[in-house]
């Protein structure tokens, strides 16, 4: 009797799991879109870091890592982004890096958002070169 | 700045930094403090993520949240009665009952986290940590209706609040209660 319980609840945890998982949509919202052309930029070497301080460099701002870290585990969980564990070292208190690379369904994804903005880019007055 | 990063802000980051990637976060942000920044950039960037990353996971997470806060309730539902019993039984000696019940609340506080960590294996940090916010603002909604309506109504709220004796002792339950929380949760989520 104890082992149906134990199942029926079982069960019900993992309603709960596919519930939440209908509501994640795929697109990519402002941030991540930087945070993905950066790992681009950064080739092999994109770890927490280099894509702090390549976007504060490219947009003048500063970030927190903790807002990065979110940003990369959206593009993760869309499948947009993968990720491995680097080597530790001594500067990091014996912490591994984590290495962030865009999948190719990632770069599909940035290229059809780069045409979708162009297209709605073309033909506005209000943002050409020079003006307000 | 010091060569070594903030200890406390480290120790919070370590406990209640919620993110999947914790570890890697605490690397890099030791990495970019090494490489000279101060102490506060260390505060502001530990307490952002710490903040960021339980959003983030009961964002994610919004019905196993739901379900991490029920069964604090739960708890803390069956835990009532002993309490009520403890103040049934030695309501004449005060500072007995105060003795008995401080032990009390800290066990409550810490099985409460412990099995809501327990039973949330998938987000333990953060549903924790959304359980101690839901009891403490509740009982702090519950502090501030009690004492707008407390016979001592012609004192100032915040006299009352500080001086009126139901008042301490329910502020230094909500206090206790929410660290034994979050103690009960960091001994689980360490293991």
């Amino acid at each position: 009797v104890r082992h149906v319980a134990a199942k029926k609840w079982l069960r019900l945890a993992r309603f709960f799991t596919i519930l939440e998982q209908m509501t994640k949509g795929d697109h990519l919202g402002a941030f991540e879109l930087t945070v993905i052309l950066v790992l681009i930029r950064l080739g092999d070497n994109a770890y927490g870091v280099p894509i702090c301080e390549e976007i504060e460099m490219r947009t003048g701002r500063d970030v927190a890592i903790g807002s990065v870290y979110a940003a990369l585990e959206r593009l993760e969980h869309k499948g947009f982004v993968r990720s491995q564990l680097g080597e530790p070292t001594a500067e990091r208190g014996g912490r591994a890096k984590k290495y962030f690379h865009v999948t190719a369904r990632g770069l599909t994804e940035v290229r059809d958002m780069q045409r979708s903005l162009v297209k709605l880019w073309q033909g506005l007055p209000e943002l050409e070169r020079g003006k307000a | 700045m010091t060569g070594e990063a903030p200890t406390v802000a480290k120790c919070l980051l370590r406990n209640f930094g919620c993110s999947p990637n914790n570890e890697a976060i605490i690397g890099d942000l030791d990495e970019r403090y090494g490489q000279g920044r101060c102490d506060s950039w260390y505060w502001r960037q530990a307490l952002l993520t710490v903040v960021a990353s339980f959003f983030v996971e009961i964002w994610n997470h919004k019905l196993l949240t739901l379900r991490a806060i029920g069964v604090g309730w739960v708890v803390f539902v069956g835990w009532e009665s002993g309490f009520n019993l403890t103040r049934e039984l030695l309501w004449r000696y005060e500072r007995l009952t105060i003795a008995v019940q401080v032990p009390e609340v800290v066990l409550f506080g810490v099985s409460a986290g412990w099995v809501v960590a327990r039973l949330h294996p998938q987000s333990q940090r953060a549903m924790v940590l959304a359980y101690a916010a839901c009891f403490a603002a509740v009982q702090m909604l519950w502090l501030v209706s009690a004492s707008l309506t407390a016979p001592s109504g012609f004192y100032p709220f915040i006299y009352a609040v500080i001086f009126f004796n139901p008042f301490i002792y329910a502020e230094f339950f909500l206090v206790t209660t929410t660290v034994s929380i979050l103690v009960g949760g960091v001994l689980t989520t360490q293991r």
